[in-house]
């Protein structure tokens, strides 16, 4: 066999080290953010029975807690609102949102954030998010989920 | 015609415009995200 036929060819091998190199870039930012912002992530927290679920256990009274330095937000998520319907937060603090649904599979998606999570009946979803800016953040749901879909929408205010 | 291999240009573009677009998106994508916090 002519030995320039075994040969990579040189712009072939440049592509596969550029490959790898941006592969590895990729993995490398990708563990960073999972490490620096990892609570930005939803994590599966916990099942609610949602035959039951807006009478009894943490989310009969969605309310947001101030518990030391941090924020801890009960939310219900159901057709077509939110409870609470308004939250007030200090700008700064660590806020963590514990968000179920009593119905249909919802979002909860807090605009200019990077909070966008699936809320999916009798599951508990848990997702933690730092407000740095003052102001009136609108709350939406991205799934859709009947008729009222696009009037689900609830007010965070940071002050 | 000339036996020596020539530079295949045509191809180096498109690979170079497709490369750019793509980590452009995700570099973009990726300062979003970390500007939102």
């Amino acid at each position: 066999m002519d030995k320039y036929e075994q040969a990579l060819e040189k712009y072939e091998k440049l592509w596969i080290y550029f490959s790898l190199g941006m592969i590895t870039v990729f993995i490398a930012l990708i563990a960073y953010l999972m490490v620096a912002h990892g609570r930005t992530n939803p994590v599966g927290a916990g099942r609610v029975d949602v035959a039951t679920v807006r009478t009894v256990g943490e989310f009969a009274n969605p309310r947001v807690e101030r518990i030391g330095e941090e924020y801890v937000a009960w939310v219900l998520a159901f057709v077509y609102s939110y409870a609470p319907a308004e939250m007030r937060f200090t700008a700064g603090r660590r806020v963590t949102f514990r968000i179920t649904s009593p119905d249909v599979i919802h979002s909860f998606t807090i605009l200019g954030t990077n909070v966008n999570v699936k809320v999916i009946p009798g599951q508990i979803t848990e997702v933690s998010h730092v407000f740095d800016k003052p102001g009136e953040y609108l709350v939406i749901c991205n799934e859709y989920c009947g008729i009222g879909h696009a009037n689900m929408i609830s007010r965070i205010i940071v002050e | 015609m000339e036996d020596k291999e020539q530079r295949p240009l045509g191809a180096l573009l498109v690979v170079g415009v497709l490369t750019a677009v793509i980590l452009v998106m995700w570099f973009g994508v990726f300062l979003v995200h970390l500007a939102r916090g």
